[in-house]
């Protein structure tokens, strides 16, 4: 069979191919999912700004209980307040460090 | 049309979301199922699809039509979609076959029902991706280059799949006419 021949022959049967979408739902049942997957990025979005503020309340109240303590000299259970705020500076610094990037991703993917 | 309701989705209105699946649906799933060659997959991969088009529609910058990235989607998933089964089914597609015999006064003898039948029954038993040229170039009306556009063939590579899938179709077609068995499955 010639190449001609072939193509006129192939688009004639894939005229007959036609195949009709079954699903009569299918955009009922698409909608409800995007309507679900908008919503999620509705909460989301509101997480996301809920995170930054407490980050930042979190920051300054952390940096101005710091200072203040620093200037006592309590001791809680036999350890000294410059220690504890050592301890719970290290703690911030390996959250900021692991959780960080992964908000300003969040912030940006929201965008 | 399309980038007056990318905007609207965008600024939050879901609802108009479903212009697209109206627009685009029927599209998608015939592309869906000349990869997938089954009803149910064909659906969950529209489906994907148009869920990652709104996950991702703020990333769509316009460089292309829309049309073109949504295709492109779909043919990805429907492609993701027989990688996965692969693991499930096991099907051999028959490579080397005999020349096809003219056939054409016998299919034309047929009644559409029939036709139909034969046609969409040969196309599940050629390769996906042959089938998916078959339904871009015949169906959707794409020429070579918007095709390598689609799916990321070169033009030279579409040629032969399409060559291929030609002498695919005919020859199963022809063998099906006779009632021969060209597909293992296992």
């Amino acid at each position: 069979m010639k190449v001609e021949e072939e193509d006129k022959i192939v688009g004639e049967l894939m005229q007959k191919s036609a195949r009709p979408m079954p699903f009569s739902d299918f955009e009922h049942k698409l909608m409800a999912q995007i309507n679900e997957e908008a919503l999620l990025r509705k909460r989301l979005k509101k997480d996301v700004k809920l995170s930054w503020f407490f980050l930042i309340i979190g920051l300054f109240l952390g940096m101005f209980l710091s200072s203040f303590l620093m200037q006592t000299n309590v001791t809680i259970f036999g350890i000294s307040v410059r220690s504890l705020i050592l301890f719970t500076q290290i703690i911030f610094v390996v959250l900021l460090l692991t959780q960080f990037d992964r908000l300003v991703e969040l912030t940006r993917n929201k965008e | 049309m399309d980038s007056v309701y990318i905007k609207r989705v965008l600024d939050g209105n879901t609802d108009d979301f479903r212009y697209f699946i109206q627009k685009y649906k029927y599209l998608a799933f015939s592309v869906a199922i000349s990869v997938v060659k089954n009803e149910f997959d064909a659906e969950e991969v529209v489906q994907e699809a148009f869920l990652k088009v709104f996950k991702n529609l703020n990333s769509f910058k316009g460089k292309s039509e829309f049309k073109t990235w949504f295709y492109r989607i779909v043919i990805n998933e429907a492609f993701r979609k027989i990688e996965k089964s692969k693991n499930d089914k096991l099907v051999l597609y028959e490579q080397n076959l005999p020349e096809a015999e003219d056939f054409t006064e016998t299919f034309r003898g047929l009644n559409h029902e029939e036709q139909h039948v034969l046609v969409v029954e040969s196309l599940n038993r050629i390769p996906p991706k042959e089938a998916l040229a078959l339904q871009l170039f015949y169906m959707d009306g794409n020429n070579m280059e918007e095709m390598a556009n689609l799916t990321g063939w070169s033009i030279a590579n579409i040629k032969v799949v399409l060559h291929r899938a030609r002498k695919h179709l005919l020859t199963v077609v022809n063998a099906k006419i006779k009632d021969e068995h060209l597909i293992l499955e296992r």
